[in-house]
């Protein structure tokens, strides 16, 4: 492996001058996708910043008004495990579990799976669908970006280069609501998504069925995204009968634009992106939901 | 107390468990080397130019080698003598060793590697069998780019067909599969101060590696030792390759005069490293109207890649196993192992029968279907019985369990109440099941193809504490030879598994004892160290029949005593005998010996005793199906074999769970693909998919006892046989759930759904 200088901060204002000094540095939280880049010379940073020990980027709380703040350095297995997660969103804690291996888990955080910008990215979907906001911060300030406004290209942020997430936060929801996700890979640990699929609806008295719906899809466009189409259509659907469910993942197909690749063909990613929606739902439809 | 047929500890496995075993990337040399290979990223070419100068620039870079540095033949002799060690003025694949860096540590030999600079005259490389066979296809090999050819002809198959009311005739594809060892292929040659060599490293057969080291750097035999260290994983991967990595590693520290160490990445073992052959089968089978099986017609054409390597005996096998334990007296087989600019395949568990399996259980299938009979009744009806001959004119006289492994795995997996409910037509929305069977047998140890080398060694050494150590020339990789073996000599001998060691396989302790494959360990070395433990106690009864006053010849060795047999209250312990044979220097070591029972082929018409008996195995796969997505899980996996006789239960069980895992990564996932220049695109864990534990389906293992006379304490061969049946009876299960008859591997969920599309469901 090729050599760096590795530096570990203990403050934030440490971290952050670090970062301001060295415009190429790397931050380093969990390593599970930053190690394996560096072996297999994907990236050669001269300098890797560890941001382990800054505890003010720990942590999963809701304030008074139920919104939600997840610390980046938070592991996949802490918010899958989390309570508060598993009672307000459980499809977004499910998704977590998804991620590599129980290894990868315990050690992987939120903040480095969003930065890493995987189009194939577990935790993304269910993040768009919230409307999830990214909290960014360096030397001068700080600013906040919504996930869906955070990537330029595929495993591409538009974080600056000084610039370190430090948290995650999901607003609270008005009323019902109730969120799904599903996702198929090519073996049930330790693969990464082919297609993967989220949707929601939250109680909305300006459409025809007094819900309004959330689509995201990965692994089917450079970054995650919303299947705008797809929502468009059954937020001015009449009813969420079967048929209707079906004909919007067909409309979903008009957001997707997959690609083959390594790991399928695009024609397979079609045929999930139908599927899968169509599954989210009606797990989201067939149930009801919760307050 | 017998240690054979006990559930003994494997003898390694607490120092396995807690990490105490040392691997070949565990030793450490002072002043060693490490080395880092200069592999071709082009299929196929000439080498214009290869500069090293920017390497031997760099701090900590020692040398470069290549081929102009071999001291003497490099040619990698396995079966032919058309592999150079070093690439030689050209290339025939992605992956083949051009030079390979030397470095102070393994940083400075990766930044080498990194900057040898070569240059190719590129040629549009062969990637497939049928570009290889096409006329005015590129010369890979000699002629016509077919390795080797077999045929198999006996009664007269045109008639059959005929005369036949059914013929199903069908293509049918398999694909690569990678060992995936968990330790990467590595070697460590340390030179002698005396013009010696020794190399250790991870192998199958110390005695290849033996042979070719000596080769490439012109040596007599006698000044080359090699040790096997602990091994972790081989699956046939292990068999040939090693010769290799052992030979790199061994000119480098031959011209260094430093210990050499080379350990393969993952990336570089998947790129350069053998594989399961793919293979393209033309199979037509001819049925009477009862589903009887009256001729078959078949061609197996094998990609064998570059160089021969162990293609042609892994197309022998193939050939021998083509119709699987099924009576059929017309039968026409052809086979080609055909060569392609792609990494030479070779070993690999089942070694050229899983593919042929594939398709003829695939057949069988059909056959049932459409004689509107069960998949299980149509097997029964036509396997063998015993008498009757194989398609290879093999009468089946002994160790026969073919109808018991088929009775208990219909029993143990509740086919009966199961199979009628279950199937494409029983189920409502998305989700199916479907159970499936398949039934096979393997042909024990190295077969008539291989009977020159089909003889093995041991030695064997009872110490004054009454304590015993052997060698053999066959090693542990893993599948437990160390701790079965023991049992044998616990049990010879008549004393505790405790009082006995193992030592490591190394080519100065033992004869030539041939390689450690084709499931030959136990029986082959089993029986040498019952030989050599006879002549030892014979030795040692004229003392115990001193000192107990009675003859020799009526003296039992057992439960840490010798005894008279008439009177068991008369004995001397075994320890005190020992002190005493010590004492008096009896000759208490033996060298033991075993050849081969009688086997014969001939290779005009295939007709012969392939082999000197056969294992058997029945599998049951339970799956599930998401007819929309295709996906699909095996839920769980029965599977009974006949082993002869089980040395350790515990451990015929863990091969039984491995080997069906394997074959089900086989069947329903692992695939390497290449780009359009023939380069290998999944070389890592992350895109060649085998499976987890997580997808693990529920096993139930069942031993089947059919004692092989000839075999030690009736044991026959088996580890290959776990997986050479799963990818099939998981078809027939895909085939029940969906309709469709799957016709490749791996069945992945896409072509799940072409099936399902194209069969109008």
């Amino acid at each position: 492996m090729a050599k760096f200088t590795y530096h570990a901060p203990v403050t934030m204002s440490e971290c952050l001058g670090m970062l301001r000094d060295n415009p190429g540095a790397k931050l380093l939280a969990g390593g599970t996708d930053l190690m394996v880049k560096i072996r297999d010379k994907l990236i050669q940073p001269d300098v890797v910043i560890d941001i382990k020990s800054l505890d003010e980027l720990k942590g999963i709380s809701m304030d008074d008004e139920g919104n939600i703040r997840i610390g980046a350095l938070e592991t996949h297995t802490e918010i899958s495990e989390s309570k508060l997660i598993l009672k307000k969103y459980p499809f977004f804690a499910q998704a977590c579990r998804w991620v590599g291996s129980m290894q990868i888990r315990n050690r992987g955080t939120i903040g480095g799976n969003i930065c890493n910008g995987s189009p194939a990215g577990e935790t993304l979907p269910s993040l768009y669908i919230l409307n999830a906001k990214v909290h960014l911060r360096n030397d001068s300030g700080k600013r906040v970006l919504p996930i869906s406004d955070f990537y330029c290209g595929p495993q591409k942020t538009c974080a600056y280069k000084d610039e370190i997430v430090t948290s995650i936060h999901i607003p609270a929801i008005k009323g019902k609501y109730k969120g799904a996700y599903r996702r198929q890979g090519r073996r049930n640990a330790v693969s990464i998504a082919m297609t993967t699929a989220a949707a929601m609806w939250r109680e909305d008295d300006s459409t025809p069925t007094g819900k309004r719906f959330s689509i995201a899809l990965g692994s089917v466009a450079p970054t995650v995204i919303m299947a705008k189409n797809a929502e468009e259509f059954l937020n001015g659907a009449a009813s969420c009968s079967n048929e209707i469910l079906e004909k919007a993942a067909m409309v979903a197909l008009e957001d997707a634009s997959p690609i083959n690749d390594i790991r399928t063909t695009s024609d397979y990613r079609n045929e999930l992106v139908y599927v899968l929606v169509k599954r989210c739902l009606k797990d989201i439809i067939c149930n009801k939901g919760v307050e | 107390m017998p240690s054979v047929g006990v559930n003994e500890i494997k003898v390694d496995a607490i120092e396995k468990v807690t990490g105490k075993s040392k691997y070949v990337d565990d030793l450490h040399f002072s002043g060693q080397l490490h080395c880092k290979v200069v592999f071709s990223r082009v299929a196929r070419g000439k080498i214009e130019s290869i500069d090293t100068s920017e390497a031997l620039r760099i701090d900590g870079v020692v040398d470069v080698i290549t081929v102009d540095d071999v001291p003497g033949n490099n040619m990698t002799h396995i079966i032919y003598d058309d592999y150079p060690l070093f690439a030689d003025g050209e290339v025939k694949f992605a992956g083949q060793i051009v030079a390979v860096v030397l470095g102070e540590t393994p940083e400075s030999a990766d930044m080498g590697r990194d900057a040898v600079s070569i240059t190719y005259e590129e040629e549009k490389p062969v990637l497939t069998i049928q570009e290889g066979i096409a006329p005015g296809a590129p010369l890979i090999y000699s002629g016509d780019n077919i390795f080797k050819r077999y045929r198999i002809v006996k009664g007269d198959f045109k008639k059959a067909f005929e005369e036949a009311d059914i013929i199903i005739e069908n293509e049918y594809y398999t694909g690569y599969q990678e060992h995936a060892y968990i330790e990467t292929q590595g070697m460590m040659a340390v030179p002698g101060h005396d013009g010696s060599m020794i190399v250790y490293g991870a192998m199958q057969c110390p005695f290849y590696v033996h042979d070719m080291v000596s080769k490439v750097l012109n040596l007599p035999a006698s000044k080359v030792r090699i040790v096997q260290t602990v091994t972790g994983g081989a699956f046939g991967g292990k068999e040939d390759v090693p010769s290799l990595v052992a030979s790199v590693a061994a000119v480098a520290a031959y011209k260094t005069g430093r210990p050499c160490k080379l350990m393969l990445h993952r990336n570089e073992d998947i790129i350069s490293t053998s594989k399961r052959h793919p293979a393209w089968m033309k199979y037509r089978t001819a049925a009477d109207k009862e589903g009887n099986i009256l001729g078959i017609d078949v061609d197996f054409y094998m990609d064998a890649g570059a160089y021969a390597t162990l293609s042609p005996v892994v197309l022998w096998r193939g050939t021998v196993h083509a119709l699987g334990p099924y009576r059929c007296e017309n039968v026409r087989v052809r086979t080609y192992a055909v060569a392609t600019n792609k990494v030479p395949c070779g070993a690999f568990r089942g070694f050229g029968s899983p593919q042929i399996i594939f398709a003829s259980e695939a057949q069988m299938d059909i056959l049932a279907e459409k004689v509107g009979k069960d998949p299980f009744e149509i097997r029964k009806q036509n396997a063998l019985n015993l008498g009757e001959e194989t398609i290879t004119g093999q009468k089946l006289n002994q160790s026969f369990g073919l109808h018991k492994v088929m009775d208990e795995a219909f029993e143990k997996s509740g086919w009966a109440e199961k199979r009628p409910m279950w199937g494409f037509e029983h189920g409502e929305g998305d989700i199916r099941k479907g159970i499936g069977v398949s039934s096979i047998f393997y042909g024990v140890g190295l077969g008539a193809g291989g009977k020159n080398m089909a003889k093995a060694g041991a030695f064997v050494q009872i110490y004054g504490d009454g304590s015993l150590s052997f060698a053999v020339g066959t090693t542990d990789m893993g599948q437990g030879m160390r701790t079965v073996l023991s049992q044998i000599a616990s049990d010879e001998m008549g004393i505790p598994i405790e009082e006995i060691y193992c030592q490591s396989t190394d080519t100065s302790r033992i004869p030539d004892s041939g390689p450690t494959v084709a499931s030959r360990a136990t029986t082959m070395s089993g029986n040498a160290i019952i030989d050599a433990c006879t002549q030892i106690k014979e030795r040692m009864a004229v003392m115990a029949a001193r000192i107990l006053e009675a003859k020799p010849d009526e003296l039992e060795f057992e439960d840490g005593k010798v005894f008279v047999r008439r009177i068991p209250d008369i004995f001397i312990l075994f320890k005190d005998l020992a002190k005493r044979c010590a004492m008096e220097k009896v000759h208490m070591t033996a060298q033991g010996w075993f050849d081969t029972p009688f086997v014969s082929y001939n290779e005009e018409n295939g007709q012969g005793w392939a082999y000197f008996v056969y294992a058997y195995a029945c599998n049951v796969a339970e799956i599930t199906i998401d007819l929309k997505t295709g996906e699909i899980t095996v839920d769980r996996i029965t599977a009974a074999h006949d082993v002869g006789k089980a040395i350790n239960p515990q451990l015929v069980e863990g091969q039984i769970e491995g080997g069906s895992l394997q074959g089900m990564g086989y069947g329903v996932m692992e695939d390497i693909l290449h780009d359009e220049k023939g380069r290998i695109v999944n070389t890592g864990l992350s895109t060649y998919i085998i499976p987890s534990i997580i997808d693990a389906p529920e096993m139930v293992p069942i031993i089947v006892e059919e004692e092989f006379p000839e075999g030690p304490y009736g044991a026959k061969g088996f580890g290959e046989q776990p997986l050479m049946g799963v990818a099939p009876a998981i078809a027939c299960a895909v085939a029940h759930a969906t309709g469709a008859h799957p016709d490749r591997t791996p069945m992945i969920p896409e072509r799940i759904l072409e099936w399902i599309e194209k069969k109008g469901g």
